[in-house]
């Protein structure tokens, strides 16, 4: 079930891109590969009220067959509504794992876990530990802390998950809605964004009891990722639609535009290079939505990459065995129906 | 005919409607499974992962009585035990899925199970300050489960058997490691000492060891209670008692001991009725003696006292019994005697590092329902030293 297609490099020429296909038809987004790189997981949605999470193992660049992550109690034919699964995020240490969003027909949103290795689902967070719809899971880079929203109190609050105790709490209470929290490398900080006044702004918490705010303005500010000592992250304070990527630093100040007029991802935020010196994404203009583009985080030396596919988006970038691969979808053809996931070894081409 | 047929007929309808509508025990356990089956999907759905494990449990008995248990109700018991952290469940009722409807998923989940968890097997004693920890506590949510659930079996049970993930932990002051594909992790922890149990534990003997008793002394019959006894008599004779002598502290102690007590005397009677005696021709006691009582030290001075019985045979001869006639009635047989006796010694040399000897002096006496026997002698006795006392 693995189409291999052969891809027009603007950069070093042709080369392989392996389509990953599912027995499904939907389309892919928020591709997210596991801190190794072996792993890849993504959603499936098939526009009628049903996200589906698969997972597939990458070896040599090359994805094999993809198997569904399917949560506890999804036989179920009761309740009402769609199923969701989704929103992955992996964790390396102490243990590769994948932590994801999911809740069953007529069920509240709740987080799950799963080892790649068997890919049999668990809840996280226990129905007793927190209530409500529990969504936006962050790990930090050590394993030691998971941070997610619980909607328990009409709001959107941030909740922390410690190692050493296991019982999440609160850690802080606002009478708006947070969304998107993201670590920072030493997992001391956390930066996400607050609905304010029917938009979203950026705000930065570091432990205590206030959350400073990091960035606001026209439009939304959104799903920050934190990238040494820069805030990288969503804004459409342009409006008539447009978004573009933007840097600021993490103690605040002026914030830098790096690219203009991307491809809004579905769910995920900003990928980020392995170096940790770029940001990746895909142009929302369709006469240059057949490439994946390339900028660094101060603005400057951004490369393209040529797939020729149509519609590319939701770039995702890691670094496996020396390695670089990159994960993007794309529609096969310019009629085509649903967007497909293609892995390529870039190694060298950027 | 034709109206009795029809009536029968009615009848027989009638009773039939009549009846109450009794199913069949099958149908019975099918429609509670069914009952069963839709509540744990809907929990399930709704991640109320105990109450499916309490319904899953009503199924299981419901397997007892005869049903079939599906796998689909199977893998919801697993996700529920798993949810739950009975990791050991878990594991059983995967089994029974495979059984039946085997997968890859499935049995990857086997395979992971196998792969992170290993058995044990944990006893803590009623009133044990036991707790068991981890040396590191794991990321993965079931792993962390597992572990809760067990200590709060342990807490509240005093026991666990089951799985838990691979890795080291402590119980107490026990440490064990969980290892995969090894034997089963057994531990005890042993309930504490009741304060009685500690202070026998805490106890030890101040001393022990060997009493002997040694020294010649004198014994007398007293004059018989019953008519055509010999009368009082008496004599001297070795007395000689071996036995064991603890000290439960510096001065209070207790001895036993078993021993001999003998007595002889001649009586005067003519040369040539002596020779025609084929017996001894006076009095005799031979007497075993078992004795046992508290002793009382003061330093080097030593008191004892004890109740005694005896066992023996005695012998007594009644002289010129009567006159002119040169007759010896002699009276012998078995005895049992019943009495006490009392010790007063003072240590004068120490042997070793663990005896001490000393000069006694002792006496008692005894009755066999006949006669009194009251004794005395001198003599040495050998007897364990204190050690605490006399470091």
């Amino acid at each position: 079930m693995i189409g291999v297609s052969l891809l027009a490099l603007a950069l070093g020429g042709p080369a392989e891109a392996a389509e990953v296909s599912t027995s499904d038809n939907g389309h892919v987004q928020n591709a997210q590969f596991s801190k190794d790189g072996k792993w890849l997981a993504f959603e499936m949605n098939n526009l009628s009220n049903k996200v589906d999470l698969w997972l597939t193992r990458v070896n040599g660049g090359i994805p094999s067959q993809p198997r569904q992550l399917k949560i506890p109690g999804t036989s179920s034919a009761f309740g009402v509504g769609g199923s969701f699964a989704g929103s992955p995020v992996w964790t390396q240490a102490p243990s590769t794992m994948i932590v994801f969003e999911g809740s069953n027909p007529g069920g509240t949103m709740r987080l799950y876990y799963a080892s790649p290795e068997s890919g049999a689902p668990n809840e996280f967070i226990s129905v007793g530990q927190v209530k409500g719809n529990l969504s936006s899971p962050a790990i930090s880079n050590a394993g030691q802390h998971v941070a997610f929203i619980s909607d328990a109190t009409g709001r959107g609050d941030v909740y922390m998950w410690d190692l050493n105790n296991a019982d999440p709490k609160v850690i802080f209470t606002t009478n708006d809605s947070e969304h998107a929290p993201a670590f920072s490398a030493d997992g001391s900080q956390i930066v996400f964004s607050r609905g304010n006044n029917g938009s979203e702004d950026l705000f930065r918490w570091d432990g205590g009891n206030t959350t400073p705010p990091l960035k606001g303005g026209n439009g939304d500010q959104t799903r920050p990722v934190v990238v040494g000592d820069k805030v990288v992250y969503f804004t459409s304070e342009r409006g008539d639609g447009s978004w573009d990527i933007a840097v600021v630093p993490l103690v605040g100040g002026k914030r830098t535009i790096v690219a203009r007029d991307i491809r809004l991802p579905a769910r995920s935020a900003p990928a980020i290079t392995p170096d940790g010196l770029s940001v990746a994404y895909a142009m929302a203009d369709n006469e240059l939505s057949g490439a994946i583009r390339i900028t660094g985080l101060d603005g400057t030396n951004t490369r393209t990459l040529s797939t020729g596919l149509w519609a590319c988006g939701e770039p995702e970038l890691t670094e496996a065995d020396g390695r670089l691969l990159l994960a993007f979808t794309a529609l096969p053809n310019e009629g085509a129906d649903w967007r497909r996931l293609h892995v390529l070894d870039v190694t060298g081409k950027f | 005919m034709r109206f009795l047929t029809g009536l029968s007929l009615f009848l027989a309808v009638g009773v039939v409607a009549s009846l109450p509508v009794v199913a069949h025990a099958g149908e019975i356990e099918e429609a509670e499974y069914q009952r069963l089956r839709e509540e744990m999907n809907r929990m399930a759905s709704r991640n109320a992962w105990t109450g499916v494990e309490a319904k899953f449990q009503e199924m299981l008995a419901l397997q007892a009585r005869g049903h079939v248990i599906a796998a689909p109700e199977w893998m919801l018991g697993v996700q529920a035990a798993r949810a739950l952290g009975l990791m050991g469940p878990a594991r059983d009722r995967l089994g029974e899925v495979v059984k039946t409807q085997p997968s890859p998923e499935t049995i990857a989940l086997i395979e992971e199970i196998d792969r992170v968890y290993g058995g044990v097997s944990l006893e803590v004693g009623k009133g044990a300050q036991a707790e068991l920890k981890p040396a590191a506590m794991p990321f993965v949510p079931d792993q962390r489960k597992a572990i809760e659930v067990a200590r709060t079996q342990l807490l509240e049970e005093g026991v666990f058997s089951g799985l838990l993930p691979k890795g080291a932990y402590s119980l107490g002051e026990e440490q064990f490691v969980v290892e995969l594909g090894a034997e089963v992790v057994s531990i005890v922890i042993d309930p504490p000492p009741t304060e009685r149990q500690q202070k026998l534990q805490d106890f030890s003997f101040a001393y022990v060891g060997p009493r002997v008793d040694l020294g010649p002394g004198y014994t007398r019959g007293s004059d018989p209670e019953i008519a055509g006894a010999p009368g009082a008599f008496g004599g001297v004779g070795v007395r000689l008692g071996l036995g064991l002598e603890v000290g439960i502290n510096e001065k209070f102690g207790a001895y036993a001991e078993v021993g001999y007590q003998g007595l002889r005397s001649k009586v005067d009677v003519y040369e040539e009725e002596l020779e025609a005696l084929d017996y001894y021709p006076g009095n005799q006691l031979r007497l075993g003696w078992f004795s046992l009582g508290p002793t009382y030290r003061l330093g080097d001075i030593w008191l004892s006292a004890g109740l005694t019985i005896g066992a023996g045979i005695a012998q007594a001869v009644t002289e010129n019994a009567a006159p002119n006639e040169n007759l010896l009635w002699n009276t012998s047989g078995p005895m049992l005697t019943a009495g006490g006796q009392a010790s007063l010694s003072y240590g004068v040399y120490d042997i070793g590092s663990s005896l001490t000897l000393a000069v006694s002096a002792l006496g008692g006496i005894q009755n066999d329902s006949q006669r009194w026997y009251p004794w005395a002698n001198v003599g040495l006795t050998l007897a364990p030293k204190d050690a605490r006392s006399n470091p």
